[in-house]
């Protein structure tokens, strides 16, 4: 557990002109080997603390640093400002009172099973070319104090093991293919199944290898894998935001239909799938498995204290603080989810929802996660490509097409989803989206 | 933050713990950001600091960094590099350091550091009445950005230079409503200079053409599906096509990675019209600076020359891997991130072809002012953000909803026409964001054609 000694003390006797304060301290210790023939061809290290202070008395002004001590003046540098020139409409808030603890911390790694891991990948992708294989153990502790008397704890520790690979094809592009896996431990990572999903992964991107055909542009039915439409989520979720919906950036309200009945989406803190964990939110609140979205209808968004505080909800553990990319480091807190994911029906299968199609396409990559979906208006524009299915048998590959629509219509389209539930990790590596495969009826096309 | 003379020491001891080359990267940085939508919300500060140690052995790289710089801390974290870098014998030798310094391309007059705070809630303010003054927008919240960052670069080959990098930036996000529909989208006025960058008012005119660009979106038919030619305006689009077609591609990392240009230098890879050059000098540009993150001269490389490939950008490692030179391409977000071949200006070189002829000519095409972003790759994509639909040699309706998708290889040889007015992105640099993290870039280049490109949307034939 981070020490804070200096912290709590400084929690229980807050500096003159200070009347609230929190402290948000995270240590991620993180070592990441590229793998290339057994060996790491680059690898990188890390143990560093981040402290997000949040102090003041009518609002809560803000300051980042990497360095624990100086309690005192960093509370009265956030205070300051504040004071100063904030006016003080926003009432302050902060968890109260409550201490707990949750660590459940594998033991430390070693470089040479880290090694033997990626080794044993590799062969298992023998015949790919492998653009990159890393694999990646991760220990993240985090604490809350607040001068409420909150005290959170919690830490956790995953590994991981991660590829961008490539079938190579004859006169043809390669088909690529680029997925990940964690476990709670080095131990509970399987490299040899692993290897399997990167080659079935590929061999799936061109529809097995199937020379390119030309698709007339316009309405088609199709089977977005997981992949696709994780890309697509990994932007759609903050549409689910409360924060977002209240600041009129979400296309979404609470209680609208979003989707069809086969849509339902969920928070969690962790997923069997995966060994990765965020049991704690930034502001202390334990994460809470939430049905964001059931029988296509949007239940209940993401809030957190304050956006919950504005609808009269309690926050389900979703703040944080990094929800898109930036080169700052992000500082405010805003709504993070854990695992955000849609969810699988364990009676379907990819190969089942192809069939059932008939004729259509199955998109099997998209580009452009960040940019394709504009989650205040809700249309969007994916590049996607894939095969083309006539009459239950693929044809061809496809490629440099765009789907097109609203995303509203995008969840409405599901008529079925697959069992293939499978999770990615944001850019930074703070929070996970998931999904399955799915069938969608009549979506636009250019090509 | 580290002498040399503890540098050295620490030189000395991985050097003959296995590595080649050992290169200390150290930052301190201070970041102030205020958010004003009618009145300050928030005020936020930030300071890191802390250090990179890169070891290198042949092919093989290793990174830790750590924000403890105690001696202890230090040697700890070397010998968990030289764990990572798995030798053991005697690696390179040190030389004597020296210190090298340069002009500095983005010169700062008044430090934004040693400004009151009150001036920027000022402009602030300054932009929220503009945004209020402007017809239809309902709400707008505008964000202050300042960043101070000093590195300090040492490495086992003796080099040992300083470098101070100041940005400032408003980010605008207006929400424009009409006719009960809202639009909303951030823009930004970004500068590598101090104060002084606020003063002309520019970016007041900047956020006046967001504004005049999401109102005049509102009710905008939707962008077709179809193969078009596309004209791409002069300024960051052209550029931006660039950055994403083949910039990317033309980077060490993704040569190493079996990319498609490695190693086609001497062949025709694009129209003869293009000239792509990347410059990390260029005075004034929010990609520049006088060194690179691995303490190298920024350096002009010219990477494509009349269609032809001339050049690659790489860094130490990937220079090593492939047998390229430098290119002062080496660059990171933070001491948190090992440095990579990364772009800084990029731009198409002025062409010869008639600016307005290359509207005038089409029958129908989509015409881009604005591209909102884009991903590279052997596929790239970019989302024009701004773009109107040209009928009979005219600029017809404003569009919506516009993607381009596109092969780089394939694309850049179906450029059919470059414009002769050059227009530096100037005010409107960008991050691009890559594995050693997010840094500042620009695009720049004259109008372009596009004899055909897939344009994705959700609208009708227009």
């Amino acid at each position: 557990m981070i020490r804070m000694d200096g912290w709590l003390r400084a929690m229980e006797h807050l500096p003159e002109g200070v009347r609230l304060a929190e402290v948000n301290a995270e240590r991620i210790r993180c070592t990441d080997l590229t793998v290339k023939n057994g060996e790491a061809i680059s690898s990188s290290s890390f143990d560093q603390t981040r402290y997000y202070v949040r102090a003041g008395s009518e609002s809560l002004g803000m300051v980042y640093t990497e360095r624990g001590e100086g309690e005192e003046s960093l509370l009265l540098k956030a205070a300051s400002d504040q004071a100063r020139l904030v006016s003080g409409k926003t009432p302050p808030l902060l968890r109260d009172a409550d201490v707990f603890r949750d660590m459940d911390m594998a033991g430390e790694e070693s470089i040479r099973d880290m090694l033997d891991c990626g080794a044993r990948a590799e062969k298992a992708m023998e015949g790919l070319q492998i653009r990159q294989l890393h694999v990646r153990v991760t220990r993240r502790e985090s604490r809350t104090l607040n001068s409420r008397g909150l005290d959170a704890a919690s830490g956790r520790s995953w590994a991981e093991l991660s590829a961008v690979a490539a079938l190579p094809r004859s006169g043809m592009q390669d088909a690529e293919a680029e997925n990940g896996v964690s476990a709670r431990s080095l131990s509970g990572l399987d490299p040899e199944a692993f290897g399997g999903k990167i080659r079935r992964l590929c061999d799936l991107t061109d529809g097995h290898g199937l020379r390119p055909v030309t698709v007339p542009g316009g309405s088609h039915d199709c089977v977005m894998t997981g992949q696709v439409l994780r890309n697509i989520l990994m932007t759609a979720w903050r549409s689910l935001s409360a924060e977002a919906m209240q600041g009129g950036s979400s296309c979404f309200r609470p209680g609208e239909r979003i989707g069809s009945r086969a849509v339902e989406i969920l928070n969690a803190p962790s997923h069997p799938l995966s060994g990765k964990s965020w049991p704690v939110d930034s502001e202390g609140t334990r994460v809470e498995r939430t049905v964001l979205v059931r029988e296509g209808i949007l239940r209940e968004p993401m809030y957190t204290l304050s956006s919950g505080a504005k609808d009269g909800k309690e926050s389900n553990g979703c703040a944080g603080r990094i929800p898109v990319m930036t080169g700052n480091v992000p500082i405010a807190v805003t709504t993070v989810p854990g695992f955000v994911y849609l969810r699988p029906d364990e009676r379907e299968s990819l190969e089942g929802l192809v069939a059932r199609m008939g004729t259509g396409i199955v998109l099997t990559y998209s580009l452009d996660l960040f940019h394709s979906v504009n989650v205040a208006s809700g249309l969007f524009s994916v590049p996607c490509g894939g095969f083309y299915v006539r009459n239950g048998e693929a044809v061809g590959s496809v490629s440099q097409m765009t789907v097109a629509g609203h995303l509203r219509e995008l969840f409405g389209a599901v008529e079925a989803v697959a069992d293939d539930l499978d999770f990615d990790d944001f850019y930074f590596r703070n929070y996970c989206v998931g999904s399955p495969s799915a069938l969608l009826r009549g979506l636009r096309f250019a090509t | 933050m580290i002498s040399r003379e503890r540098a050295e020491k620490l030189f000395d001891h991985v050097l003959a713990g296995g590595a080649d080359f050992a290169e200390l990267f150290l930052e301190d940085r201070e970041d102030l950001s205020v958010e004003y939508s009618g009145q300050v919300d928030q005020i936020s500060r930030l300071r890191a600091c802390g250090a990179g140690l890169y070891l290198l052995r042949g092919g093989k790289g290793v990174y830790v960094y750590f924000n403890d710089l105690s001696d202890a801390a230090l040697y700890r974290s070397a010998e968990d590099a030289l764990t990572l870098l798995g030798a053991r014998d005697s690696g390179g030798l040190r030389t004597c350091f020296h210190t090298d310094a340069g002009e500095d391309p983005c010169p700062v007059r008044i430090q934004p550091g040693q400004t009151d705070i009150r001036k920027k809630v000022d402009l602030l303010r300054e932009a929220d009445r503009k945004a209020r003054s402007e017809a239809f927008v309902r709400a707008c919240r505008n964000t202050w950005s300042e960043r101070d960052q000093h590195v300090h670069i040492l490495n086992s080959e003796g080099v040992d230079v300083r470098d101070r990098r100041v940005t400032t930036r408003m980010r605008f996000i207006p929400v424009v409503e009409k006719d009960g529909e809202s639009a909303s989208a951030f823009s930004e006025y970004c500068a590598a200079a101090g104060m002084e960058a606020f003063e002309d008012g520019k970016y007041l005119e900047r956020l006046g053409t967001a504004i005049f660009r999401l109102r005049e979106s509102i009710g905008a038919p939707e962008a077709p599906s179809c193969r078009v030619p596309v004209v791409l305006e002069a300024g960051s689009c052209s550029g931006t096509f660039f950055h994403e077609a083949c910039g990317h591609q033309l980077e060490a990392r993704t040569l190493q990675e079996g990319g498609w240009f490695w190693d086609r230098r001497g062949e025709q890879v694009a129209s003869p019209g293009v000239t792509l050059v990347d410059d990390g000098t260029m005075p004034g540009m929010y990609g520049s600076s006088v060194f690179d993150d691995e303490g190298m001269f920024r350096r002009k490389n010219v990477l494509i020359e009349k269609g032809v490939l001339r050049g690659f950008m790489a860094d130490r490692l990937g220079a090593r891997r492939l047998g390229l030179d430098r290119t002062g391409s080496g660059r990171r977000q933070d001491y948190t991130h090992a440095p990579g071949p990364r772009m800084s200006n990029t731009y198409l070189a002025a062409g010869e072809d008639d600016d307005d002829a290359m509207i005038r000519d089409l029958e129908e095409g989509l015409y881009v002012t604005e591209i909102g972003g884009g991903t590279g790759g052997r596929e790239f994509t970019l989302l024009a953000s701004a773009a109107y639909w040209i009928r009979n040699g005219q600029i017809g309706p404003r569009v919506r909803g516009a993607i381009l998708v596109g092969r780089g290889d394939e694309t850049m040889k179906k450029i059919d026409r470059v414009g002769r007015k050059f227009v530096a992105e100037e005010g409107e640099g960008s991050f691009c964001g890559a594995d050693s993290g997010f840094i500042a870039t620009t695009t720049s280049g004259p109008r372009m054609r596009i004899s055909e490109m897939v344009v994705g949307g959700k609208g009708e034939k227009l």
